[in-house]
């Protein structure tokens, strides 16, 4: 360590979501704020999507999984033995950079799951509880949608209405109308109008490698330009490697590694961690010591376990008209709820969310795993003539139980500052059940909406978009990483604000809960501050 | 270009028009010229592809194309996943087969501003039963 010590209120590790919308916060409220993020900022105009290799990009620069990635700010992840393989982006923005920005809050019964299933935990927080800060989450995304979803509570109007469902939407929305099945228009963090600075969405269809237009809400546009402008610091290619505790135990700073391999130690009053559900559970176990030999924060020995990932599947429906379905935002069209709660006739406990999508240009088709059908050869024009354009997608994320077995442990370093993370996942047999159940519901939804025919996958491993669990919440310190506040039970001043804390997964797509829960623990840091206590 | 890339070029093309033959709507791999997509365009969007195909091209066989394809798809399936991405990718991005098949890639719409589609079946249902489970607390 050859430079001196630095000195902040907060230190915030990660840029993304999360991190992104405590540093807002705390900043805001006259904290001085430190966050150190590992990979680099990046400008719109670095993104593919209104370039003519985007969707080779997607495939590989581009691609979600920092495996298959592997750029100069990704760190390998082991998931050789993880049945799902996880998704996630670093740099400035985080995940949001490629997420496709489904703004979905997560329902009452998936805050009370052993209440009201008898497997899994209940959380320590109920979805009332919650409201107030999904609230203002959607006013600091822009989120657009349209109130009155009869599967929720009732809610504000979004501060931005729905985008169009496009012509696919409006077949699928009147089919479920026919069957007597929920649908919805699409909540989406994707301006459907010019909003706090953001211009709207213009239907590209290339969310997932970045929005040239900044219409998608990314953390890089929405949070850190406020966050800067009110004093937080924000360090880029700062790899923190260890999380540092004083004699009482407190939370009090961090080591980190800038882009020249030179080694800091940085002090702070608070440490809170964002940086996702692998790479928080890394450095708590990365961090240990002979005082915290299982590592910190780990008296209850879950850190790393719990890990959720959300089983995921498509199917495709393939239509004998023109639908433009390259085009539109990704971003969901509509959602469906059908089969999102308990039904106890189907023989798995919770449920899935279905999203309805665009469905890729002539790439997408080409590569998608058809199955029992070779790619090459005249398969290839048979496929992209089905496909492009004439197909409508349904994408099924399923509610994962946390189990103890399926988790986050260290492996050996390859070339890092840190142990590898290695993951261990299982998809269990309800998961699997409820696939099987949830695709047949969906093919018969695509049929209904005029689909000539439709296929699908058992499951799609390599989508593995949300990473949960890990580091969960709860009020007992034998039974849970953090209390109620994302505060670890075992260290003061340390909070976790990520998507690590998830007591369970839900179905629906985590990010506005993840930004409700920083922005809840933000409100009780600054809260116990007030009453002269850092945390 | 020397006699070696000449060589590799020739048998890429061959290798390609296994991959993406010619029907009666479409031309193959190298009518449209795949050898020159991949040294124009893959060269700079996708090197990682190039290079890994460089390194398919240069394994010794003696095996007609469409056998090493085959043969390929079975015995390393990663190598002839890079493949196809860049044989693929490349003839997707020619401007006669986007014509032919009708795309014109990505673009920039305006946002309609007479209503998202689907207002007339959203009737009812604005004003439906709950459906979320209940869970005893104040929702």
């Amino acid at each position: 360590m050859t430079q001196p010590p630095k000195e902040t209120e907060a230190l915030i590790i990660g840029a993304g979501l999360s991190g992104a919308v405590m540093a807002t916060a705390l900043a805001r409220a006259g904290v001085k704020v430190t966050c150190l993020e590992q990979g680099a900022r990046w400008n719109a105009e670095d993104y593919r999507g209104r370039h003519e290799d985007w969707e080779l990009a997607s495939f590989g620069p581009w691609h979600g999984s920092p495996n298959i990635r592997g750029g100069d700010d990704d760190y390998l992840i082991d998931e050789a033995d993880s049945e799902m393989k996880p998704m996630l982006f670093n740099g400035v923005g985080g995940s949001t950079i490629l997420y496709g920005a489904h703004w979905m809050r997560f329902l009452p019964s998936d805050f009370r799951v052993r209440s009201l299933d008898g497997v899994a935990d209940d959380w320590p927080i109920s979805y009332a509880e919650l409201a107030p800060w999904y609230d203002e989450a959607d006013r600091q995304f822009g989120a657009s949608g349209l109130a009155g979803d009869p599967a929720y509570p009732d809610r504000p109007d979004y501060p931005l209405p729905p985008l169009p469902v496009g012509k696919g939407g409006q077949k699928v929305a009147a089919a479920h109308s026919r069957l007597g099945w929920h649908w919805w228009p699409g909540t989406n963090a994707i301006a459907s109008r010019p909003y706090d600075g953001r211009r709207q969405c213009v239907q590209r269809s290339t969310c997932g490698t970045g929005c040239n237009e900044g219409a998608k809400a990314s953390v890089d546009l929405t949070h850190w330009p406020k966050a800067e402008a009110a004093g937080a610091r924000l360090l880029t290619k700062a790899r923190v490697i260890e999380i540092c505790v004083d004699a009482a135990d407190r939370a009090n700073g961090a080591v980190f590694v800038d882009s020249a391999g030179i080694r800091h130690r940085i002090i702070s009053d608070i440490v809170i961690l964002a940086a996702n559900a692998i790479g928080s559970a890394r450095l708590l176990l990365a961090s240990r010591s002979g005082r915290h030999p299982a590592g910190l924060a780990n008296r209850s020995g879950l850190v790393g376990k719990r890990l959720m990932l959300h089983p995921f599947t498509r199917v495709v429906g393939f239509f004998d008209e023109p639908l433009d379905s390259w085009q539109g935002h990704w971003g969901q069209s509509l959602y469906s709820m059908q089969f999102a709660e308990t039904e106890a006739s189907r023989g798995f406990v919770r449920g899935a969310k279905w999203n309805l999508t665009p469905t890729g240009g002539p790439l997408t088709a080409a590569t998608f795993p058809w199955p029992g059908e070779r790619n090459w050869g005249t398969a290839i024009h048979d496929h992209v003539r089905k496909w492009l354009g004439r197909s409508l997608v349904w994408g099924l994320s399923c509610e994962d139980l946390p189990e103890e077995e399926n988790r986050v442990v260290l492996g050996e370093s390859r070339g890092d500052d840190l142990p590898t993370p290695e993951l261990h996942y299982r998809v269990a047999d309800n998961a699997h059940a409820m696939l099987a159940f949830n695709a047949a519901r969906a093919a018969e939804s695509l049929e209904e909406a005029g689909a000539v025919s439709t296929v699908g996958l058992p499951l799609m491993p390599e989508f593995g978009w949300h990473v949960l669990g890990t580091c969960r919440m709860g009020d007992d310190p034998d039974e849970a990483v953090v209390d109620r506040w994302g505060q670890s039970h075992d260290h003061r001043r340390l909070f976790l604000a990520d998507s690590s804390v998830f007591v369970t997964g839900s179905s629906v797509n985590p990010a506005a809960t993840v930004a409700a829960l920083s922005l809840r623990t933000a409100d009780h840091i600054l809260g116990t501050r007030a009453m002269g206590d850092p945390a | 270009m020397t006699k070696t890339d000449h060589v590799l070029a020739s048998r890429f093309a061959a290798i390609a028009d296994c991959i993406i033959p010619k029907t009666a709507e479409m031309p193959s791999a190298s009518d449209i010229g795949i050898s020159d997509l991949l040294q124009r365009k893959l060269t700079r969007y996708r090197p990682d592809l190039v290079a890994a195909v460089g390194a398919i091209l240069r394994q010794r066989t003696t095996q007609p194309p469409a056998d090493f394809v085959e043969r390929l798809e079975i015995e390393d399936p990663q190598a002839f996943h890079q493949l196809f991405q860049a044989v693929a990718g490349a003839y997707y991005l020619s401007p006669e087969v986007r014509m032919r098949i009708g795309y014109p890639g990505q673009e920039a719409q305006m946002l309609p501003r007479d209503g998202i589609g689907v207002e007339d079946l959203l009737e009812g249902l604005l004003d439906a039963p709950k459906t979320f489970r209940r869970s005893g607390e104040d929702i």
